[in-house]
């Protein structure tokens, strides 16, 4: 029997002597005699909400934010004098490492004005608070011990590449620069508005550098988007005229992805990843559709491997069934798909049924007869074909079909790399084929599914001009056929790593020259901005070949924060800031949210903070870095800003000056506070809440400095607000952005809508000429160039603004593809035959398994990414580096390897063959991981490791130490060359780094020793990784200009002798490979009207006039 | 009672659910404070299976494994989140509480996952008892109470019953079904007197 709690009582009286048995589970870490009171404490406590530790300190403590020193308080107690109590000034900013714009918060110590950490930013309402690897290894980049601390220029009397380097000043590079840039100004004839070309790697901001350009006069933009996404963005302007696609994963009920692109590596997948936890925990489905078992897959409900670039059958099939079945939202299709356009173009229908894709023309041109065409068009497209098309097992696409009813209008996707990317007809493959899925479903726009990126993006960084003399820049009248050749006029982006092809290509160039085109044969100025073409691009080496003449590329500079294989081909390096170093406005569509971050100096706004006022305040940042002790390193903005405005248009006489001189300071070049005070003040409710924010300010200062401070705010509350907040949410809820009304001015009875080119302004209409078209819904104008559609009547008369598309639908049909001559591909399409196959050749991948003929062929996909590297500006972050070694084998599956005779860690050769030129470019070396996580006949190795550099250091006369080149991230290699042939061969991996402090740059010395202790500690030899995207290919593929990474490969034994890392290519077959893709396959402008490009197609990022679009004739 | 005995008992009873038991605790199970303490453990037959160690560990080892690890969860935030999961970040509710105070767990010297294992807030509490104990003046012995009171009904009280419920209910030994009743009783008699 037990006690009951009387006799417990009496019982507890006898229990002498018990403390003897405690095991000692708690202990006090300070003074015995304090514990068990609430403690005087030195530092400040983390606040606890809802009973949970807050993950950051409140915002109104950021100014001052007291922590222990993370060395070793838990073991000497917080009451011994040794343990340092540091104080932050919390400065939020935006990670600038890939594209995803997640919030940081910058922890800046008080004392020693240094970045001791990194973290998340609690107000950013899309990353909330969290971050990948990458987000908190921006310190380790801050730190680098091989960054470039001032401005380098190629020594006189050197060649390119020859290594010799002196350092020189950030006046002197802007001065020589700036005087080149006036001179091919000063031309003022057609060639010189596309002599200065600025190519971009990924621009991580929403519009301030088109603004430069457009003041420039210069059809000068080149990005880095057809080696990335231009693919899958085509298949986004196909259907809804979107750059790309925004899902709502986290109330989606089925989130199927089309590689492992959106969770866990690639586009957004730090803040995707948290949403999609968020549906699957709420009971949603995943489903991963890639060759490659990707982390996604792995956890995934439903893993299909798919052959490479034949995802277009599986959606079809898919889509085939719900019309079978009639399950598909037969309303969504009715209301908002363009069907009577295609009903009513006989031409286009009866193209159709003489290629025998559909059985019988429509009866008639209702709905019902379109549905009827539905089944004709794709009633053959069975699950069992789609099997065997795609290499999976039917029982999975049973199982995918029973998933997609399940979630019915709730199932979300993401098309950015991966199918679109890697493969011949991309487009198709991802989102033409994959929207008309969705479609379907309609999913498109409503809760849980895909959506349009329109209204969830916030791009105001191009709109500051209100604080300049000169406020919008007038458009650009020059077409420059380096970005935008003839023969891609639908291109979605640049045809930007065939520059130095078609700088190389004299008799591309003549032919059109002849043909009255100003083709330009060199570029003054080339400025790749933080982009490593030579590394990154295919065909490395051409890049090579180009930056090495100094007659094709006059003068080049690279604002780089690192080095790259491209500096060592420039002629200057300008050290410009990264994640925590720069001002950008930067906003993406993540969410269903419009929301937009600022990244921010942090260093600047700390010293800000502490009442610090720069000399020229013009040039805060250059300024703060060098007080601070970071090195030379200034910000894109700036230097832009006085690059035009000291030195470009010194005294206005190019009219560019004063688009970037200061109205409130008439005669001085605008601050970064009056800039971005004027852009976001075009936000109203940033712009109310700015408001009542700098009044509390003003209202609380008492110090001198808390008063100068909230004076300033008041003088430029939208500033400081996100100066202090780093983030701003405008809009949440962002649903049917179609269904949004027309803008109607009851007043003066006018439709206020945008004209249908793509750098057209608004136009305003008469109430009464707006007519409606009663089959269709749709709301239109007669006007002199034809019917302009603004909009759709909904049900009980309500105007809607519809869709962005020359139709305001969703286009299942493309009219203006037809016209510019892809009639055939004007619909979702996909070929069903061999025959059918190669008629239809533009949207069947390179790399299909009917090629794969040779017992030993494989297809290779590159292009998954690594979730802890980004393509090249990770290269020295210790940290990144320690966990991403080794991790670019070649996956080949098990059975593969076994018949080849692979074993894993061994080298294996692989050969890069094509198969429209059939020529074979070369080889290289990577090392064999059989595994069963790729699909047979297929390989993956990922391009994303295999850096090189060329020496270890390079000594700068005048400074105390050599600067160290990419040290810890890329082996020293052998490049040679012989007539066309080019190899490279690594010859020493990396060791370890001892970092002594200079002299220079403030007391602590530069490079921040102290951070780097423990690089006597690396344990990777970077020997493992080869640069493969050396021996690839070009493809442009015909439509999109995408360049199609995947390649064509045969496996063999390597050589004696040869190693992992090493690789052979022979540019003239890299160099034919390009033309013949050009030749065979692409279909060139001039279309309809004598013109380059469709005008409602999007042509990033300077403003053109409509006379540029205008194709001179020969 | 005495804060200086309610220290022993609870320092006595964390014991009992904190670790299995050895050659010292089995001592002190079958000398005074268990016979006191755990009259309907020291009148059964699993008593006898104290000494030796093998066969000890055979009888009450399993047992601390099925109320403390398997099949009973000991820790507080099991059952205070809603989704029923071991807090072991620094989210836990009892991490809070240790660093309010100045305390911190040693949580390899008792294999717990988290600071919220029932035998270290017990144990806590004991130190917490002591304290008052100790005091100096009336207020310090105040002061210490509020302590306690903050530890037993924001923690203690918010879950242990509803663990050692389930304990009485399911364990297979003797020593902790009375274990288990004598830290309720234990409990519910501290409450009274820090409401009195």
């Amino acid at each position: 029997m037990t006690l009951n709690r009387r006799d417990f009582i009496k019982a507890a009286a006898v229990t002498g002597g018990a403390t003897a048995v405690a095991v000692g589970a708690v202990r006090s870490f300070i003074p015995e005699a304090k514990a068990g009171q609430p403690l005087p404490t030195t530092f400040d406590k983390v606040p606890v909400v809802n009973g949970n530790f807050a993950s950051y300190p409140p915002v109104e403590k950021w100014g001052g934010w007291r922590e222990l020193s993370g060395d070793d308080w838990k073991r000497g107690g917080i009451g011994r004098a040794e343990v340092k109590v540091h104080e932050h000034v919390l400065v939020p900013t935006i990670c600038n490492n890939c594209e995803a714009a997640c919030g940081l918060t910058a922890w800046v110590d008080k004392e020693t004005l240094v970045v001791r950490k990194f973290m998340g930013n609690p107000l950013h309402t899309a990353s909330l608070g969290r971050n990948c690897a990458k987000g908190y290894a921006v310190g380790s980049q801050m730190y680098d011990p091989d960054r470039i601390p001032f401005p380098l220029k190629r020594a006189p009397g050197s060649k390119r590449g020859d290594g010799k380097w002196v350092r020189t000043t950030w006046d002197e590079a802007l001065s020589t620069i700036g005087k080149k840039m006036r001179e091919t100004l000063q031309r003022g004839d057609a060639a010189s508005k596309k002599a200065i070309m600025h190519h971009v790697g990924r621009p991580n901001e929403s519009g301030f550098t088109p603004r430069v350009w457009a003041s420039l006069g210069q059809d000068c933009q080149n990005s880095h988007t057809n080696i990335c996404s231009a693919g899958a963005r085509m298949s986004s302007l196909l259907w809804v005229n979107d750059d790309r696609s925004a899902p709502d994963w986290a109330n989606s009920r089925l989130i199927f992805l089309q590689s492992s692109h959106a969770a866990d590596a690639g586009h957004y997948f730090q803040q995707s990843a948290g949403q999609i936890a968020k549906a699957r925990k709420k009971g949603a489905k995943l489903v991963v559709m890639d060759p490659r078992l990707s982390n996604s897959a792995a956890i995934a409900d439903l893993w299909i491997p798919v052959w490479p670039g034949t995802e277009s059958a599986l959606y079809l099939a898919l889509g085939a069934r719900l019309l079978r079945e009639k399950k598909y939202d037969r309303e969504f299709v009715r209301e908002w798909w363009n069907w009577h356009d295609l009903l009513d173009d006989a031409d286009e229908l009866k193209l159709l049924l003489d290629r025998g894709l559909i059985a019988a023309l429509p009866k008639g041109n209702t709905f019902e007869d379109f549905e009827a065409l539905l089944l004709d068009l794709y009633g053959r497209y069975t699950l069992e074909w789609a099997a065997e098309e795609c290499r999976v097992p039917l029982e999975k696409l049973e199982r995918l079909y029973e998933f997609v009813l399940y979630a019915g209008n709730r199932i979300s996707s993401f098309f950015w790399r991966a199918a679109g990317s890697g493969n011949r007809g991309g487009w198709m493959a991802s989102g033409r084929t994959g929207i008309f899925l969705l479609g379907l479903t309609g999913n498109f726009n409503g809760v849980g599914a895909l959506g349009q990126e329109e209204g969830r993006m916030i791009a105001v960084a191009g709109k500051g001009g209100v604080a300049c003399v000169g406020e919008k820049p007038a458009k650009v009248d020059a077409w420059n056929e380096l970005s935008y050749p003839p023969e891609w006029p639908l291109s979605s982006y640049e045809l930007s790593y065939l520059l130095p092809h078609l700088l190389s290509d004299t008799a591309w160039q003549d032919k059109w020259r002849a043909k009255g085109l100003s083709v330009p044969q060199k570029l003054s100025v080339w400025i790749p901005r933080q982009y490593n073409p030579v590394w990154i691009n295919p065909d490395g080496f051409r890049w090579i070949e180009v930056l090495r003449d100094e007659t094709k590329l006059e003068l080049t500079f690279n604002p780089s924060p690192t080095w790259s294989e491209t500096n060592w081909f420039m002629d200057y390096i300008l050290p410009v800031g990264i994640s925590g170093e720069r001002h950008d406005q930067h906003s993406e569509p993540t969410n269903t949210e419009a929301w937009l971050g600022f990244r921010q100096p942090v260093l600047r706004v700390a010293l800000e903070k502490s009442g610090w006022e720069p000399k020229d305040p013009a040039r805060a940042t250059l300024e703060a870095h060098v007080k601070a002790g970071l090195g030379e390193i200034w910000e894109e903005n700036e230097l832009w800003i006085n690059l035009l405005f000291h030195h470009v248009d010194p005294d206005g006489s190019l009219g560019i000056r004063k688009y970037w001189e200061s109205r409130e300071n008439p005669g001085k070049p605008v601050t970064i506070a009056e800039y971005y005070n004027a852009a976001f003040g075009t936000l109203p409710k940033l712009r109310a809440a700015a408001a009542q924010a700098a009044q509390l300010k003003a209202q609380s200062a008492k110090s001198d400095v808390e008063k100068r401070l909230a004076a300033f705010a008041v003088k430029y509350p939208n500033y400081d607000l996100l100066r202090d907040r780093g983030a701003w949410t405008e809009r949440v809820d962002v649903y049917d952005q179609h269904e949004e009304e027309l803008h109607v001015d009851e007043e003066k009875q006018l439709v206020k809508v945008k004209e249908p080119q793509f750098w057209g302004g608004l136009v305003e209409y008469p109430l009464a000429d707006v007519k409606t078209d009663a089959r269709t819904q749709q709301l239109y104008v007669e006007t002199k160039e034809g019917r302009h559609n603004v909009g759709v009547k909904r049900p009980g008369g309500r105007l809607a603004l519809g869709f962005p598309t020359p139709s305001r639908k969703m286009e299942f049909y493309a009219r203006w593809f037809k016209d510019w001559g892809w009639p055939e591909y004007a619909i979702p399409i996909y070929p069903r035959t061999k025959e059918q196959r190669d008629a239809m050749v533009h949207v069947v991948t390179h790399v299909h398994h009917q090629y794969m003929t040779e017992p030993n062929a494989f297809a290779l996909n590159p292009i998954f990414r690594l979730p802890y590297n980004i393509h090249t500006r990770s290269v020295n972050s210790k940290w990144l580096m320690e966990i991403s070694q080794n991790h670019n084998p070649l996956w080949i599956n098990t059975k593969d390897a076994e018949r080849l005779g692979f074993k894993r860690g061994q080298p294996v050769k692989v050969r890069v063959v094509d198969t429209m030129s059939k020529l074979e470019a070369g080889f290289f070396i990577a090392m064999a991981m059989p595994t069963e996580g790729v699909a047979p006949g297929t390989l993956a190795c990922s391009h994303h490791a295999g850096r090189w550099r060329v020496v270890k250091a390079v000594p700068i006369e005048g400074f105390e130490k050599p600067l160290g080149v990419m040290g810890l991230g890329a082996p020293v290699a052998a490049l040679k060359e012989e007539g066309s042939k080019r190899t490279l061969s690594p010859v020493e991996g990396i060791s370890k780094l001892r970092v002594t402090p200079t002299k220079e740059f403030g007391e602590r010395g530069w490079p921040y020793a102290d951070f780097n202790k423990d690089l006597d500690n690396i344990s990777w030899d970077g020997l493992s990784g080869v640069w493969q995207n050396a021996v690839h290919h070009p493809h442009p593929d015909p439509v999109s200009g995408m360049h199609c990474w995947h390649q064509k490969v045969l496996l063999e034994q390597p050589a004696p002798g040869e190693k992992i890392g090493d690789l052979s290519v022979d540019i003239a077959a890299t160099f034919k490979t390009y033309q013949v893709w050009r030749d065979e396959l692409t279909r060139p402008a001039p279309g309809p009207g004598g013109l380059r490009r469709p005008e409602h197609l999007k042509r990033p990022w300077v403003p053109l006039a409509r006379s540029a679009y205008k194709m001179p004739t020969g | 009672m005495d804060p200086r005995a309610r220290a022993r008992l609870y320092t006595f009873l964390s014991r009992l659910f904190v670790k299995e038991v050895d050659d010292a605790f089995a001592e002190v199970l079958r000398g005074e404070q268990g016979r006191a303490l755990l009259p309907a453990f020291t009148r059964s037959a699993d008593a006898d299976a104290l000494f030796p160690e093998a066969r000890r560990v055979a009888t009450f080892d399993a047992d601390f494994a099925h109320v403390t690890v398997v099949n009973v969860v000991p820790y507080e935030s099991f059952y205070r989140r809603d989704d029923a999961m071991i807090e072991s970040g620094g989210a836990n509710p009892l991490a809070v509480f240790l660093t309010k105070y100045g305390f911190e767990a040693e949580l390899g010297t008792v294999r717990s996952l988290s600071p919220d294992h029932l035998g270290i807030e017990l144990e806590l509490m004991a130190l917490l008892c002591a304290r008052e104990a100790d005091a100096a003046s009336d207020d310090e012995a105040r002061q210490a109470r509020a302590v306690e009171r903050e530890l037993l009904t924001d923690h203690l009280l918010a879950w242990a019953p509803l663990y050692l419920l389930a304990v009485k209910r399911s364990a297979r030994t003797e020593l902790y079904r009375d274990g288990a009743d004598a830290v309720l009783h234990l409990l519910h008699q501290h409450h009274e007197e820090l409401a009195a």
